[in-house]
């Protein structure tokens, strides 16, 4: 199948401020359609490229492009037609929900006003809140002004809608059913979406592609599974935090030594020599009260227990204080019948134990 | 400190639930500010009162209930001319005023750049100048240019001392102005100018309002200025001064009352735009 045509190519973009860096040269290719995330810690330049491609900042050098054809690198805002979900909905406190939605079709002057008021009532009427059409916008809750927010992008029926953290101001319930429903709309529509997000249950709920930035750099771009079971590097791996990393030296045939004992990881890339970092996936971790003689197994002290609905994340401690992470099944533990400090044995495949490509490489 | 904090907060209520009989400190400091209100408010309260007494002489003795001075000043020529130059001074002013000061809170709220704080003391500077000192400057920087004697000389020294009003008024709205506002405006395909007709004077509306009243209140009872520039294009306040020194009549009772009523009408309707607006925001 050939690959979608990229809506979007952003070649060597970068941004500086003064004499700081916000954003290294960066390419990025976003494919029609795709819903795409951007997501890192904060100052890791997600937002400032967010606003480069809505023309809200202009970049200190590179170029984007529009269909790999027409360059918008310098085109003013207005002139872009990629509306803009903002984490403050900035939506406009003196119109009503009604008139908030037909603001940008008003300065398109192509559609008469009953036209206009008929496709701002049916997005209105499409998200759920044709009922508050005539209200005031500090007369809605959070979760309406964000549907307003919505519906006032969509009107516009753009080919790509950027959304800027939409649901950060929500509570955890709201955020999950906006979550969905933001999922449904992108199936149903078919556009783009591009979404910027530090919250990575988030991204990964949602994305087709998640791209990962730290410190202006992309780190990594790929599917959830990609990133999850391959991340491209410790920061990665750690920023993803689904994993024990530990580091050693490799002793060839996939053995690595630790400080805290001798270790076969056979997934990722090969450990030939020298230094070598592996991870070991948190749900992929066995643990029994006697040691079994299994391969990659390890003595562990019990910490914590923390229980996220029906998983339990537990934390346990090696030998020379390595925290190493455990996810189970509420039901897999009962047997074991853990207790802050108790001995346990942990074990896993060595064909689960992920090497880390090579820092530099 | 926390500790403290909590502790500080428990005993609150017991504080507010103590028996409610007023202290005599309280009484003293309501019957002060009474006396301070009856202090500032006596003479204008006068001035109204004796504006419709039927006596020649502002004495005890009421000489029962007249509009013979309202008859009297407008029947006068003179004051009839003043009224009328100063509404149109002050109309004017309050427009030009208005405009400069939205344009100088604008550039403040939208732009950063060097030498900002200077620009900022420079357009607040006018009301801090005594009136005298500014009077004087104008009446001999507008006699090389022609000024002197004009209503538009008026004009241009009330818009200097008004602008800052309006800036400080509207600086303020736009203080309160989401600095996403503009860029959703500009996301959604609004132009820059687009942005301004469509977003920032509808927010700042309520304060377009209170300056363009505010102003004009400033200027149409403004003196000093209007006596050194005007001329004999005389203003209502340069006129009442000149009938004072010549006579003490009630007539000027009539114009003080009409002056303070057009006055009072604009700072109220002011105060109330903007208080409306603060009502809007807690909701």
């Amino acid at each position: 199948m050939l690959a979608p045509a990229p809506i979007l190519t952003l070649e060597k973009i970068t941004k500086r401020f003064g004499a700081a860096v916000a954003l290294h040269p960066t390419d990025l290719e976003i494919r029609k359609g795709e819903f795409i995330a951007l997501m890192g810690p904060s100052g890791c330049g997600k937002t400032t490229t967010l606003r480069m491609i809505a023309g809200l900042e202009t970049p200190s050098d590179g170029r984007i492009l529009l269909w790999r054809r027409d360059d918008i690198t310098w085109a003013p805002p207005w002139e872009r037609d990629m509306p803009l979900v903002w984490q403050s909905y900035a939506l406009f406190p003196f119109l009503t929900v009604l008139q908030n939605v037909e603001f940008g079709l008003k300065q398109k002057r192509r559609f008469t006003t009953p036209e206009r008021r008929k496709r701002a009532m049916d997005w209105l009427e499409r998200l759920g809140i044709a009922g508050f059409a005539g209200r005031r916008i500090d007369q809605l809750s959070g979760g309406q002004r964000q549907r307003v927010a919505l519906a006032r992008a969509l009107a516009l029926e753009p080919e790509i809608l950027l959304l800027d953290e939409p649901l950060s101001a929500l509570d955890a319930h709201l955020r999950l059913q906006m979550q969905s429903e933001l999922k449904r709309l992108h199936r149903e529509l078919g556009i783009t979406f591009l979404y910027v997000t530090h919250n990575q249950s988030e991204a990964f709920a949602m994305a087709d592609r998640v791209a990962i930035l730290n410190a202006g750099r992309i780190q990594q771009i790929g599917s959830a599974q990609e990133i999850y079971r391959a991340p491209a590097n410790r920061f990665v791996a750690e920023f993803v935090g689904a994993s024990t990393i530990l580091s050693g030296r490799a002793a060839g045939d996939g053995w690595i030594e630790t400080p805290v004992g001798r270790f076969r990881a056979l997934a990722g890339a090969a450990a030939a020599g020298g230094e070598a970092t592996f991870l070991i996936p948190a749900d992929r971790v066995d643990l029994s009260p006697q040691p079994t003689g299994a391969e990659n197994e390890v003595a562990a002290r019990v910490e914590t227990e923390e229980f996220t609905g029906a998983f339990v994340t537990i934390m346990l401690t090696l030998a020379d204080g390595t925290e190493l992470k455990v996810q189970k099944q509420q039901s897999d533990l009962d047997a074991l019948a853990l207790e802050p400090g108790a001995t346990v044995h942990a074990r896993w495949s060595a064909d689960v134990a992920y090497v880390l490509p090579q820092e530099g490489s | 400190m926390k500790h403290e904090r909590r502790a500080l907060d428990a005993a609150a209520p017991i504080r507010r639930a103590r028996p409610r009989g007023k202290p005599l400190a309280d009484r003293l400091l309501g019957a002060f500010t009474l006396l301070a209100f009856g202090f500032i408010l006596a003479p204008i309260v006068s001035i109204i009162v004796f504006s419709f007494n039927a006596d020649r002489f502002p004495t005890m003795v009421w000489g029962g209930f007249s509009l013979r001075w309202y008859e009297a000043i407008w029947n006068d020529a003179t004051v009839r001319a003043g009224f009328w130059r100063s509404l149109r001074v002050s109309a004017t002013v309050s427009v030009i005023a208005t405009a400069i000061g939205f344009a100088t809170a604008y550039v403040d709220y939208r732009w950063r750049f060097f030498g900002k704080t200077l620009y900022l003391a420079v357009a607040t500077l006018p009301p801090t100048v005594p009136i005298l000192v500014l009077g004087l400057a104008m009446l001999s920087f507008f006699s090389t240019i022609g000024l002197v004697g004009t209503l538009a000389g008026v004009v241009a020294g009330h818009v200097v001392i008004c602008a800052p009003f309006a800036m400080a008024l509207i600086r303020l709205r736009l203080a309160d102005m989401s600095p996403d506002l503009e860029p959703a405006a500009w996301n959604l395909g609004a132009t820059r100018w687009a942005t301004m007709r469509a977003v920032v004077i509808p927010f700042c509306r309520p304060a377009i309002f209170a300056a363009l009243a505010i102003t004009a209140a400033v200027s149409f009872d403004e003196f000093m200025i209007a006596w050194f520039v005007g001329g004999f294009e005389e203003t209502l306040p340069v006129r009442i001064l000149a009938m004072l020194q010549g006579q003490v009549s009630p007539r000027i009772n009539a114009i003080g009352t009409i002056v303070f009523a057009i006055s009072i009408t604009l700072v109220a309707a002011a105060q109330l735009l903007t208080a409306r607006r603060a009502r809007h925001e807690e909701e």
